[in-house]
């Protein structure tokens, strides 16, 4: 082992340079409870000589003079200062802070703040908080613990994207709503990428989620994680966080001398879980059972028992009532090698929609060798290979990361950072998600209760799914399971209709930091973000909408790189050091490019072959592509002022030159203050209320400009696939569209008190968004849908609470946990001039479910309200006679016709449900016991609703419980029947007409899509989201395994459980529109799923 | 310390940088396109052509059959518009399209005048009045001179034309386009002319022949002096030639080679119709002839436009079955078992063409203008009239029987048969506009919006309103409403034209020119 460690500190510090032998402490730093801490920082006072603690607490350090002062700092302890030669070095036990007024966080542009000092809310996530139960997607253990974090999914498969907005949404343009990721310093692209700009919902060519780019990172390699929430806290990084940013900084080598290697094994099962909830009482059919089923028509000669029968099958399952005695021809019935068929009993099938999924597994390993020359020349590498099985057939991705961060100091007054990522991601199939053939969902769905899974898996496997079998429709005993002229087979789907993507991504930075002068810094950097992307999907032929198949192939490549320098003075040495001074000027270039081809065969020459050449006789293939560019300069400053530790203000201002803008306007400006004020201090409070550790008044304003996208100015023909051929643009486009504006407002207390036992946060927010650049609607009557222009207002108003709480904290056995609230009030204010504040602004999701689901937003109302059609009732002040004669309120009830069935709306007018959720929470417990420990998180949310296709495609065949009460023999609808009087008035008896016609009932008026209210669901819910049991091995046992020096064990779940009334998955679900992820259309999503998964750590 | 001042020049340098905006126009130059301006008129004239035809061919399926009977779409319930559940999406994509493609001729017509190009010149007024027409048939009211002004900084808010005033627009379009046609200027890139490979006296002749379709179709209305200018028309054929025979119909043809292609030379025949849009009881009814509950003699066409159901379960007898539209959902699949189809195999077929007028139509309205008395001739050459017309729709689809699945022929023979059987009879006829506007009707399938809007005009045929067409309180929409958008961001001008049109904007309210508004006196 000895060897190997010399091996490595050779190659990877073979270029650094050797120093004259000095003074060497060594030693180890302890909690109060005698545990080490891994990355303890010692400094030798006065130099830039520090060293931090390995995994054992172990250090050491390299002193110029032997009585040197060290400082020994770690984030949430108390600094110690002992003398080099102090025999004490050799065993530091650090104190944990009492109060917070230590705690540092990185804030914009990377520089690293005090917290006390801010006037403004950060979130923070740990890294250990990030990587104790990755699954999938890291991004999904940001649920949950901060408030005023949002992140929208729409289940759409393994590497399902995520969106994050902070605060609410401030813009009109939707997709300009999310939050900023910034890695290193380096602004990162993080947007979804679907294939295609089309909905999830009856689109035969709907969008593949490809994942997003802020997802691929390691979370192994991550330190730390900021959300900067609002504008001021994000005003630096200019027009791109004018929605909040997400900070994400990845671990450096250790700056001890040393070199630590650590391995790190998860591996995660995933099972789809929270099924519908499938009624087994009555299998298919269309009839409420009066015939009896029979998949296949069969002559007196093919039927075993001589009597000829004909076809009569449905996928409603409003059939016969299941029972074992009764025989019937189904699908499986047919012995395909003899052509013989016998009837098989009538019973559920278990499998038939549950039997497609299988347990998805997660590998995740990880090497990490990190090391120091104890010189301040540090670096790490690591290496992750990820490989996913996913819960269907086919599916899954392979991803591997390897991660190189390089520090060193070239001289006393020249340091170099690099950081460096590579990432390759393979896979062979992302499944469609959503309500079409070619989902396996929406197969599922319409499939049958009566067959069970494997007869679709033989079909596929024995080659049945064939032209033969496709046109039959049933004839001379030939069929597919289902037999239409969209025919699919969910297995068919997975192994063929396939979506595969090669993904290389690079991205990292090179910095270097000067010392100029006492207090007087400059940093440099250089960052990049390139990837490139190769997808292809094939859909083979009989396929819905491509009865000749389809083959495309994807070229995608973006680049953005950054040039930023940071000139920092800082001085807290005036009027005795009472006056502290911190000022940063900096400038940063973005370049950014953007590059797609896109080849499309809508049809197939040859059967089966998918290549750009294999087309039939005239015709072409359908070529698609777009490239553009995109420059901003930027120049920036911050001044921080504070006054005797208590009062802190903070200036930014920024100016911002974009090639996306014309010349006029191409140059904005826009400031920030923030103040902060520690009232503990100016009250004086440690005296008489010794109890307050903290407690801080924050103030602070933003304004941050945003600028369009290029090629927003002049107006543009449309392309057509005719050979020189041009149509007009849509939108015709302002060339002196000024930028957008987010003016933001918050003021904020935090307090901490008993010795940081209970601390709390309380924020208060306002943001008006003015000026954005949209295109607002015209009527094309006028020569174009629209006009991109600055106008329209939203505003965003909201309440954060977060706490922590320390019940128990002694040697062995610790009990903490933080709670937090937020609640947004998201308003549009005004739209265009002159737009009329009685029509609706249509959120464009893509679809409306046909005409069915509309989410409007009114000028001066919360915006995106779901609104559709529902069952008509009774109007105010309407009453009926109940047997006694007494005269009872019918006010709101349910109007029934004279056949029993209730009345739906003829329009879609009816306000049905606003999507937001009024408040959102999250909450966290941790408990250890001794090396044992035990933590889990919860997240909830309260209200908001979105309408459920999942509900209205099973409920509507009858497949649910939902559907069983009244058959047969009907029932009564709740509600009174409208009597016309001859004198033009109404009155109203109460209903008691039985259905005529209990099918009707469910599949026309009560889960039919065309009724929005009933197929819209509050979403309110609690999620366990994450429970985790670790096991850290005691020193003893360490030691005499040798060469490990710890090691850690871990089992964990997420999703274990979850209240909702949400009826189908998961109540966070959304839907797919090209890029774009929506709340309030769950456009059937995959299974909401549980993981399990277990931890293994080792650190040699 | 010189490294100090080193440092200070690099940075004044990285500001210099930082503020040089030099290279922001290169860089925001669009590779991807064109900018508008920059092309000849012609480069629009395909994407028209093709694309219209395209639109024509959607909404024909899509729309017209199923408002008109032709179709329902009873073996689902995906798409209910046969119950008239017709949204605001709807409104505005209808209204969208005709408006766009209108706005591209205008665009075409800027770019002629500047090219010199005196027949892109007239050609895009025929088409702007192709398109225009239907907007306003299907909506009433929409705005027309202040229409399509954006492009130049003009208005955001139009004020709407009444019906009136639009169709009198339309007239003098076609007037001045006719003005130029008679110059007899020459089609510069005929290749891209897939209707009338650059014939310019075609395209004189659709332009006057829809000049006729648009009189007609204001002919209820007194005050418009249709009589005058349809004698006119018929008494100068050198100066408005119209149509003369099938030849001269303005039919986009495909050539089935990419892109030129049929709009639905992808689509399988479930999609394109046997999953869902299936034939009605009203279009058996008009074309067979049923004696004893056998199906004793059937419409020529009948076996080219449609395909019986194959199904010796569902329809065992083999006959000519049609669906209900506007059946109440429970009886759906009852009504839709057996049902006959739209014949896909000569429909859709890649290369199968795109009809925008056909010479039947002229020679239909010459029958009922002579049957009316709005032109000279009476009944006799009411009758001869008539007869053309059914023969020439007859003609035109037999032209197509070779592509049909069965195959069908049609002699000359059956021809005479047709016209002399119970179905088609002049004689046996008691009411000859009757007469006409059901076979007019007939000849109209597949014509875009025609029979939809001859419909609301005439009254005939006789339709049926199911009793689950309940999204529209059982009217047959007499328009479409304007959309939210229209609504929103013009609404005051809007509004003025549904008061003056007299109704809400809803689907009830009748336009201007229909049966309806005239005998409500609207």
């Amino acid at each position: 082992m000895k060897k190997t460690k010399y091996l490595f500190l050779l190659i990877l510090f073979c270029c650094s340079q050797l120093w004259a032998q000095q003074t060497t402490i060594m030693g180890v730093v302890l909690d109060q409870q005698g545990l080490p801490l891994l990355g303890a920082t010692l400094t030798e006072k006065g130099t830039n000589k520090g060293a931090t603690t390995d995994f054992d607490g172990r250090f050491s350090l390299q002193v110029s003079d032997p009585k040197a002062l060290v400082v020994i700092s770690f984030i949430g302890f108390d600094t110690k200062e002992i003398n080099a030669n102090d025999p004490g070095i050799s065993q530091i036990t650090l104190q944990e802070s009492i109060n917070a007024l230590n705690e540092v966080v990185v804030t914009a542009l990377g520089i690293t703040r005090e917290e006390k000092s801010l006037g403004y809310a950060v979130g923070k996530v740990d890294e250990d908080e990030l990587t104790k139960t990755v699954s999938g997607n890291w991004l999904n253990s940001m649920s949950g613990k901060v408030a005023g974090l949002t992140l929208d999914n729409a289940g759409s498969g393994p590497t399902g994207s995520l969106r994050v907005v902070l605060r609410g949404e401030q813009s009109l343009n939707y997709g300009s709503n999310e939050a900023l990721f910034v890695i290193d310093g380096v602004p990162v692209t993080s947007g979804t990428t679907a294939t295609r700009g089309n909905s999830n919902y009856a689109q035969a060519d709907a969008p593949v989620d490809f994942g997003n780019a802020a997802s691929e990172i390691n979370p192994e390699d991550i330190e730390s994680v900021s959300v900067l929430k609002g504008p001021a806290a994000s005003a630096l990084y200019g027009s791109r966080a004018g929605n909040g940013a997400i900070i994400i900084t990845t671990k450096s080598g250790k700056k001890g001398k040393g070199l630590g290697i650590t391995l790190n094994s998860t591996i995660t099962f995933e099972k789809a879980g929270y099924f519908p909830d499938f009624q087994k009482q009555y299998g298919n059919g269309s009839d409420q059972g009066l015939t009896p089923y029979s998949f296949w028509e069969l002559s007196e000669d093919m039927a075993p028992d001589g009597v000829a029968v004909n076809r009569h099958y449905s996928r409603y399952t409003f059939g016969e009532e299941f029972d074992s005695q009764k025989m019937r021809y189904l699908y499986a019935s047919k012995n395909w090698e003899t052509g013989e068929f016998q009837k098989l009993p009538w019973e559920y099938q278990d499998d038939w929609y549950t039997g497609l999924f299988k347990t998805g597994v997660t590998a995740r390993n990880s090497v990490t060798i990190s090391g120091g020359n104890g010189k301040g020349t540090s670096t790490r590498f690591s290496v992750t290979d990820v490989k996913n099985d996913w819960i269907l057939p086919n599916t899954g991705y392979r991803q591997k990361n390897l991660a190189l961060s390089f520090n060193t100091e070239i001289n006393d007054y020249i340091s170099l950072t690099t950081k460096v990522n590579y990432l390759r991601k393979e896979s062979n199939n992302i499944p469609v998600s959503g309500y079409d053939e070619t989902s396996v969902m929406y197969d599922l769905a319409w499939g049958y209760n009566v067959n069970g899974i494997d007869d679709w898996k033989n079909e596929y496997n024995d080659g049945r799914f064939n032209f033969e079998n496709y046109t039959a429709q049933g004839a001379d005993g030939k069929s597919l399971v289902f037999p239409s002229s969209n025919s699919y087979n969910p297995y068919r789907v997975l192994y063929e209709e396939v979506n595969a993507l090669e993904r290389d991504r690079v991205f990292g930075s090179i910095g270097l930091n000067f010392k100029l002068y006492k207090g007087l810094t400059l940093d440099l950097r250089s960052g990049l973000d390139w990837s490139n992307e190769f997808r292809t999907q094939k859909k083979p032929f009989y396929t819905t909408g491509r009865p000749r198949g389809m083959y495309r192939e994807q070229t995608i490549r973006r680049y953005e790189f950054n040039n930023e320098f940071l000139l920092r003075y800082e001085n807290n040495t005036w009027a005795d050091g009472k006056f502290g001074l911190s000022t940063v000027l900096g400038g940063n270039n973005r370049y950014s490019q953007y590059f797609r081809d896109q080849l499309s065969l809508y049809e197939l020459g040859d059967e089966g072959i998918y290549h750009t050449e294999n087309l039939p006789q005239g015709v072409f293939p359908n070529p698609y592509n777009y490239r553009s560019k995109k420059e901003v300069n930027s120049l920036y400053g911050l001044v921080s002022l504070s006054w005797d530790d208590t009062y802190f203000v903070d200036v930014t201002a920024r100016n911002d030159w974009s090639s996306t803008l014309s010349p006029k306007n191409r140059s904005f400006f826009y400031p920030s203050v923030a103040t902060s004020i520690l009232l503990d201090r100016v009250l004086n409070l440690k005296e008489s209320a010794s109890w307050i550790d903290l407690l801080k008044l924050r103030f602070s304003w933003a304004n941050v400009g945003n600028d369009t996208s290029p090629y927003s100015l002049d107006q543009y023909y449309g392309n057509t696939s005719f050979p020189g051929g041009y149509v007009l643009p849509g939108t015709i486009p302002d060339p002196l569209i000024k930028p957008e504006n987010v003016e933001a407002w918050e003021t904020g207390l935090e307090g901490h008190f008993f010795k940081n036992r209970i601390s709390f946060d309380l924020a208060l927010y306002y943001s008006s968004t003015t000026d954005q650049i949209v295109s607002v609607d015209t009527d094309q009557i006028t020569g174009a849908t629209g006009l991109k222009i600055n106008a329209g207002e939203i505003v965003n108003k909201g309440i954060e609470v977060s706490g922590s709480f320390v019940p128990i904290r002694s040697n062995d056995f610790n009990w903490s946990f933080d709670l937090n609230w937020s609640r947004n009030y998201n308003e549009l204010v005004s739209l265009q001039d002159g737009w009329d504040p009685n029509e609706p602004l249509q959120t464009d999701m893509g679809t409306t479910i046909g005409g069915r689901v509309y989410v409007n937003s009114y000028i001066g109302e919360e915006m995106h309200v779901i609104y559709g059609r529902g069952l008509q009732k009774a109007p105010e002040g309407s009453t009926f006679l109940d047997e006694n004669g007494n005269q009872v309120d019918a006010s709101g009830m349910d109007l029934v016709d004279s056949d029993g069935y209730p009345i739906l709306d003829q329009n879609p007018e009816r306000r049905i449900g606003k999507v937001n959720p009024d408040w959102r929470a999250g909450m966290t417990q941790n408990i250890r016991y001794k090396n044992l420990s035990l933590s889990a998180t919860f997240t909830g949310q309260y209200g908001g609703n979105t309408f459920s296709v999942t509900n209205f495609a099973l409920s509507y065949q009858g497949k649910l419980k939902n559907s069983l009460p009244g058959r047969y023999d009907g029932l009564v609808h709740e509600g009174v029947n409208a009597i016309q009087n001859p004198d033009g008035t109404t009155s109203y008896t109460k209903n008691k007409t039985v259905t005529s016609d209990i099918q009707t009932y469910y599949n026309s008026y009560i889960w039919n899509r065309n009724n929005t209210e009933s197929n819209t669901f509050d979403t309110s819910f609690i999620k366990l989201r994450e429970v985790r049991l670790g096991y850290s091995f005691p020193k003893q046992i360490m030691e005499k395994a040798g060469f490990i020096q710890n090691a850690e064990i871990a089992v964990f779940g997420s999703n274990l459980w979850m209240w909702t009334k949400f009826p189908q998955y998961d109540p966070e679900g959304g839907m797919l529109n090209g890029d774009a992820i929506h709340r309030g259309i769950e456009a059937m999503t995959f299974p909401f799923t549980r993981s399990y998964g277990l931890n293994v750590k080792l650190s040699l | 310390m010189k490294i100090i001042n080193k440092i200070i020049t690099v940075v004044i340098l990285l500001l210099t940088i930082m503020a040089c905006t030099s290279n922001f126009e290169e860089i925001n130059t669009n590779p991807n396109t064109t900018t508008v301006g920059e092309i000849k008129a012609s480069s629009l004239f395909e994407p028209l052509l093709y694309n219209g035809a395209d639109y024509w061919l959607n909404y024909t399926w899509f729309w017209n059959d199923e408002l008109i009977q032709f179709t329902a779409f009873t073996g689902g319930t995906t798409r209910q518009e046969h119950r008239y559940f017709i949204s605001d999406g709807n409104w505005q994509s209808v209204w969208n399209a005709y408006s766009r493609y209108a706005n591209n001729t205008v665009h075409m017509h800027d770019l002629a005048v500047k090219d010199d190009d005196r027949s892109l010149e007239a050609i895009s007024r025929t088409l702007k009045v192709l398109f225009m027409s239907n907007l306003t048939d299907m909506y009433g009211d929409v705005p027309y001179s202040e229409a399509f002004k954006i492009l130049e900084g003009g208005g955001r808010k139009p004020k709407f034309d009444s019906q009136r005033e639009v169709y009198a627009q339309m007239f003098a379009e076609l007037d001045s386009a006719n003005v130029i046609y008679l110059e007899q200027p020459v089609f510069v890139k005929p290749e891209l002319d897939g209707m009338y490979n650059g014939a310019m006296e075609k395209w004189q002749k659709f332009n006057n022949s829809l000049y006729m379709r648009l009189l007609m179709r204001v002919s209820g209305r007194s005050e418009m002096n249709v009589g005058s200018k349809l004698t006119e028309i018929v008494n100068n054929p050198k100066v408005f030639p119209v149509f003369n025979s099938n030849d001269d119909n303005a039919t986009v043809v495909y050539t089935g080679t990419d892109p030129y292609r049929n709009y639905f030379a992808n689509t399988n025949e479930g999609d394109f119709t046997s999953s869902g849009r299936k034939l009605t009881e009203q279009l058996i009814k008009m074309t067979v002839v049923t004696e004893d509950e056998k199906q004793v003699y059937q419409d020529p066409r009948l076996a080219i436009i449609g395909k019986k159901n194959p199904s010796a379960q569902t329809n065992p007898e083999n006959k000519w079955i049609g669906t209900v539209a506007g059946v109440k959902e429970e009886n759906r699949s009852d009504v839709d078992r057996g049902t006959s189809w739209l014949n896909a195999a000569d429909l859709a077929r890649p290369a199968a063409p795109g009809f925008f007028m056909d010479y039947a139509e002229v020679q239909f309205i010459l029958a009922e203008a002579t049957q009316r008395g709005l032109i000279p001739g009476g009944t006799s050459q009411a009758k001869e009239h008539y007869t053309k017309a059914v023969t020439a729709s007859v003609d035109k689809w037999a032209q197509l029987g070779q592509y049909s699945d069965p195959q069908v022929t049609v002699s000359e023979g059956d021809i005479t048969t047709f016209l002399a059987s119970d179905l088609a009879s002049w004689d046996k006829a008691s009411d000859k506009l009757q007469l006409i506007g059901s076979q007019k009707y007939l000849a109209l399938f597949w014509i875009g919006m025609e029979a939809y809007h001859e419909y609301r005009r005439t009254g005939y045929p006789e339709l049926t309103i199911g009793d689950g067409a309940n999204f529209n309180d059982f009217i047959l929409p007499t328009r479409f409403a304007y959309p939210n958008t229209t609504m929103a961001t013009n609404g005051i001008n809007a509004q003025e034209a549904l008061i003056r049109m007299g109704g809400e904007n809803t689907m009830k309210t009748p336009v201007w020119w229909s049966k309806q508004a005239i005998e409500e006196g609207k």
